[in-house]
């Protein structure tokens, strides 16, 4: 059955809806890494964040009655994204802004610490338990019949890949288009100097972490609505996925962090298809080390300025 | 219209429409991030999920935010009058609150119970510490107004503070060792006790062995648990596959773990700090899952089982019945107490091991290399050291060290199975060592027992045992990045903390 | 006005002599680098329609008392005064919008953006001070349009849409001075922008500043090149050892005893 065109076609489709969610949150390392140079080890947390919220919004909305499908998916879309944003804006305010211009390894051993304390505070207040859901959209077409199996693409597949097109490609205009786009290139170069021509430098970056947890809580969203349900621990595994995603495609590159994110959502489905779905997460690791060892700089990377 | 103190300091009057508004916004923000996850509790019902509500804890910490932040306000343009009354109100009024049963009788408990925020009330008291620590900083700035302390200053006072505690540490150290000796005899301690005091000297000895990678080297390792996890495995299989007694299989397992940290560190060591840090994690975690899933060799998820306990160094066994007991050949009572007693000396010996070997290997060349090596490395490989030989070094030797201590947590527990060595377990250990200050020796035996004594003493404290972890990696590294009790020996000095960090840009 | 007053040398009723009425004033700012006084209790003023030229001997501090002004660098004491208001609390970005400009000694373009991107960026940068205008401020033609016109007027515009990476340092020094420009800043701060020109180029940007000048900003130059200096400045503080030695008009500063022996001698000394 595995030597089947069908087999293969349906990995894919499992590797593309999975590396859509990759993507989504390796943009906010990768944006992160590329203006303030730290790996912002809380990001994954971020995610978790914006499925809880999620799900609450969901139960809430359930409770309100609120039966049309897509009003409630986007009541859900815009309360995620506001408040999980506001998550990301509170940790670089609080615990990243006061070390600026600290040696890396202090802002990163903060930001295990903020991760730590994220997990255990959501723990707290939601429980340890696994927060099931029903499915919200069901159904799908059919793409392909070999025999008896059957190769479907879910309405839920459909929806992660489009609306991760799409936020794609909105993100990547608004970077190429916006003055926030400018000032983040500007203060990715040469903070002092972009200070120096008027940018407004904090804020900036306040904006690139209330961005890059947006997108995250969407896969945060998108991950409950897929998987049908989530826990305060899915931001570890997530997390260090999705920053192998960015590594791979080269971290500080944006079109790379989306590669890398569809990569990595490719060889786990993969390697779980034709190989063992136990050593999937060995899998993403191993590619984690062996392109930081032989390719630091990725697939679409720069090759690395060292800048303070 | 601006008032100056006799000191100097200018007190500006006070623009209250501004700090309502910043108090306000905090105020704004704080409910953004509680109104979701705090207002409403996802519960376990049949079939699904169902939610309740907890508007009033909302309510309360938003309150909270707002008045706190005044309170900061208000002490930052130095004018702590209303702060000296305000905090000693809460602080009693929280007290009240907290000691209603003891103080007032359980009826008034009860009564009370509606108004007071909170199910648990740690959270409570940790109101009334950040409250007290507010009230602290208002007394302290009234008493010196002038002395607004810059940047600079504090650093070169917390670096004495350092130093006496570096210079105390001299007679403490031999201090807290004979307290330690002389512990299991004492009358309080019982088996729970002892069982304590293994539990923190393991991660002490855990502690001061990362501190050998991270304080000493400047290596950020995140996994370094895989090796802990390598020596109780390696222990494990060693003892139960060959019957091997204790004694043989220590230092293999040891060897093991530092092959391992040698092997995993060869090909890596020689990346930039922030991703080394990353690829040790992913060691780590891949370490796990494949004991996780090696189900012929390690168990899988059920773990390995029926590990031999320690003899005494092969002559006697710690059991009721056997040919050669330890309380027959001395002559004691049984008491299971007996093999508590033998495995804290034993961990208290092996800590010891690690701590010697590290005063030692602090005056050797080799720690100056790794000091050299933290601070540039271009120029070391000009000096001729060889980075990579340098770190591996570090690292295995780090390795091998929570390979003995992996040794003794299998022996001590009888079972191990991969649950024990998950990333968190790194994060704890990484936690003692930034919370003992970076290679200081007695920073990690205060650290390990704030961090691990604590909540074990007090189990309520269990729950948020990671929260606050969290929350002190954090707030040192705001405060004190280089480390709370990091201390330099005076090499030469050439610019300040600001200076140095101009001269990069 | 200011350009008549500049040219007749008709004063009235001016704070500074031979200075203009003070837009900025600089108060007893003092900076050190551990235990080293880059810039000691220095002081000084510019106006509008005037030239103030900074000079001194290497490691003077000039540029050290530039980067303070702007609070690049934190200094321990002193105070900056732009047009009445005080700018110690305000971060570079603000003091910025606020009316300052200043150009880099050494150049720092940014490098993955053309020479027009840089110089447009600098126009268009006030508007990240907002999120929202950050977000939606999508039309730039007004700040390309204005970039353009600085661009030829530094006599760079042949280079508009070249990377900096590759153009020589005299373009640099220029790109740096066309950022700071498209700020239209009340008071433009040069560090050094003739360094890297051949003479005939020299001669006609200090024309340029000169212009730029009578046009209303106000100019804190520091320059090495004490002929041109001369020729356009209407003012000069001499810095030595991060003092201000001397200063006032320049003929007359040139004149003093300890201005030729601490900077002229010692540059001589280091010449030969
Ligand atoms: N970031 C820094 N850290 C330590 N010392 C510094 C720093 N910046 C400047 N200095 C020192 O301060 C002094 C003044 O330097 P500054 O650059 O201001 O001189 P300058 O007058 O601009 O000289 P030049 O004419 O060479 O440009 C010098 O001794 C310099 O070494
Ligand atoms: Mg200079």
């Amino acid at each position: 059955m595995q030597d089947t065109f069908a087999y293969f076609l349906d990995q894919l489709i499992n590797g593309l809806t999975l590396g859509s969610i990759y993507g989504l949150i390796a943009i906010g390392y990768t944006m992160v890494y590329g203006i303030i140079g730290m790996i912002n080890f809380a990001h994954g947390e971020i995610f978790m964040i914006g499925s809880f919220v999620a799900i609450i919004t969901f139960l809430l909305l359930g409770i309100a009655g609120v039966t049309w499908i897509p009003l409630a998916l986007l009541i859900v879309l815009i309360t995620s994204m506001v408040l999980t944003s506001i998550y990301g804006w509170a940790l670089e305010r609080v615990a990243y802004r006061p070390l600026r211009g600290s040696p890396r390894l202090a802002a990163l051993i903060t930001a295990i610490g903020m991760s730590i304390f994220l997990q255990n505070y959501v723990q707290l207040l939601q429980g340890a338990r696994n927060k099931p859901m029903q499915p919200v959209i069901s159904g799908g077409i059919t793409v392909l019949q070999d025999q008896d199996y059957v190769v479907s693409l879910s309405y839920m597949q459909m929806m992660i890949i489009v609306v991760t097109l799409v936020l794609m490609t909105g993100f990547t205009l608004m970077i190429a288009r916006t003055s926030l786009g400018r000032a983040q290139r500007a203060c990715e170069q040469d903070r002092n100097m972009a200070a120096l021509i008027g940018v407004n430098v904090d804020r900036t970056i306040s904006l690139t972490f209330v961005v890059g947890a947006a997108l995250a809580s969407v896969a945060g969203m998108m991950f409950l609505m897929y998987y049908g349900v989530i826990d305060f621990f899915i931001g570890f595994l997530a997390g260090i996925k999705a920053f192998t995603a960015a590594v791979l495609g080269g971290i500080g590159s944006l079109p790379g962090a989306m590669l890398g994110g569809l990569l990595i959502g490719l060889i786990e489905a993969f390697w779980s298809g034709y190989f063992t779905v136990e050593y999937k997460d060995v899998a993403a690791f191993s590619i984690l080390v062996l392109v930081l060892v032989f390719r630091p700089t990725g697939l679409l990377g720069k090759p690395d300025i060292e800048k303070v | 219209m601006t008032a100056t103190t006799a000191s100097g300091i200018t007190v500006r009057p006070l623009d209250v429409g501004a700090m309502v508004k910043e108090a306000g916004i905090t105020a704004l923000v704080i409910f953004a991030l509680s109104a979701a996850l705090v207002g409403f509790e996802t519960t376990d019902i049949p079939g699904g999920i169902g939610i309740n509500t907890r508007f009033d804890d909302v309510a309360v910490v938003v309150i909270l935010g707002f008045v706190g932040r005044i309170a900061l306000v208000l002490l930052r343009q130095h004018r702590p009058g209303p702060v000296l009354i305000g905090a000693p109100l809460m602080a009693v009024a929280m007290l009240l609150m907290l000691l209603a049963e003891p103080l007032f009788g359980p009826e008034t408990a009860v009564a009370i119970a509606p108004f007071v925020p909170f199910q648990d009330p740690v959270v409570l008291w940790g109101l009334l510490i950040v409250t007290v620590i507010i009230l602290v900083r208002a007394v302290l700035s009234r008493r010196h107004l002038d002395s607004e302390e810059t940047a600079e200053a504090r650093e070169v006072r917390m670096d004495s503070i350092a130093a006496q505690v570096q210079r105390a540490a001299r007679f403490l150290g031999p201090l807290l060792l004979v307290l330690a000796v002389i512990f299991p005899f004492m009358p309080m301690a019982n088996r729970q006790m002892l069982d304590i005091g293994i539990l923190v000297i393991t991660y002490i000895m855990l502690g001061w062995g990362l501190n050998i990678v991270v304080g000493l080297a400047g290596l950020l390792d995140l996994g370094y648990v895989a090796f802990y996890a390598v020596g109780a495995y390696s222990f494990a299989l060693l003892a139960t596959y060959f019957d091997y007694s204790f004694w043989i299989c220590l230092p293999f397992a040891g060897l093991m773990a530092a092959l391992a940290g040698v092997i995993l560190g060869f090909p890596v060591l020689r990346l930039r700090g922030d991703y080394l840090a990353i690829v040790t994690l992913g060691f780590g975690e891949m370490i796990r899952v494949i004991l996780l899933n090696w189900y012929e060799f390690t168990g899988g998820p059920d773990g390995l089982s029926g590990i031999p306990r320690p003899s005494f160094f092969g002559i006697a066994e710690f059991s009721r019945r056997s040919e050669n007991s330890f309380h027959g050949m001395f002559g004691l009572e049984y008491s299971s107490l007996q093999r508590i007693i033998f495995l804290y000396y034993l961990i208290l010996a092996m800590a010891m091991v690690v701590n010697l070997f590290t005063m030692r290997i602090r005056k050797l060349p080799i720690s100056r290399a790794w000091e050299a090596l933290r601070e540039d490395e271009t120029a070391c490989r000009s000096l001729g050291i060889n980075p990579r030989n340098t770190k591996l070094t570090a690292f295995g030797i780090g390795a091998m060290f929570a390979g003995f201590a992996g040794s003794f947590f299998a022996t001590r527990q009888g079972f191990i199975s991969p649950e024990s060595f998950t990333f968190i377990e790194s994060a704890v250990i990484l936690a003692i060592v930034v919370l003992g200050g970076f290679g200081s020796q007695i920073g990690v035996v205060v650290a390990a027992a704030l961090l691990i004594g604590l909540p074990e003493f007090f189990r309520e404290l269990q729950q948020y045992r990671m929260l606050a972890f969290g929350m002190a990696m954090v707030l040192i590294m705001l405060w004190r990045p280089a480390g709370l009790l990091a201390h330099r020996e005076p090499t030469i000095r050439l610019f300040g903390r600001g200076g140095r960090a101009e001269a990069e840009s | 006005m200011s350009a008549q007053a500049a040219a007749t040398g008709d004063m009235p009723q001016s704070p500074i002599p031979g200075g203009g009425v003070p837009i900025i004033t600089v108060d007893h700012l003092t900076m050190r680098f551990g235990g080293l006084v880059a810039i000691d209790d220095v002081s000084f003023q510019a106006a509008t329609g005037r030239i103030t030229a900074i000079i001194g001997p290497n490691g003077a501090g000039k540029t050290t008392a530039f980067k303070a002004v702007t609070g690049q660098i934190k200094n321990h004491a002193g105070s900056v005064v732009l047009q009445g208001q005080s700018l110690d609390r305000l971060s570079t970005a603000a003091r910025v919008r606020a009316g300052l400009a200043l150009s880099h000694q050494i150049v720092r373009p940014f490098r993955d953006m053309t020479v027009l991107a840089n110089v447009t960026l600098a126009g268009g940068s006030a508007k990240t001070a907002g999120p929202w205008s950050a977000l939606f401020h999508r039309d730039r033609r007004p700040e390309e349009a204005k970039a353009v016109g600085i661009l030829a007027r530094l006599g760079i515009a042949d280079a508009a849409q070249a990377l900096p990476g590759s153009l020589p340092l005299g373009y640099l020094k220029r790109l740096e001075m066309a950022r700071a420009l498209a700020l239209e800043p009340t008071v433009l701060l040069l560090d050094e922008p003739l360094a890297g020109l051949n003479h005939l180029e020299a001669a006609a940007l200090a024309d340029t500043i000169a212009a730029i000048n009578r046009e209303g900003t106000a100019i804190v130059l520091i320059e090495h090149n004490l002929g041109e200096v001369l020729r356009v400045c209407q003012r000069l503080v001499v810095l030595d050892a991060g003092r201000v030695i001397a200063e006032g008009a320049p003929d007359r500063v040139m004149a003093e005893a300890a201005v030729q022996q601490a900077y002229l001698g010692r540059r001589e000394a280091s010449h030969a």
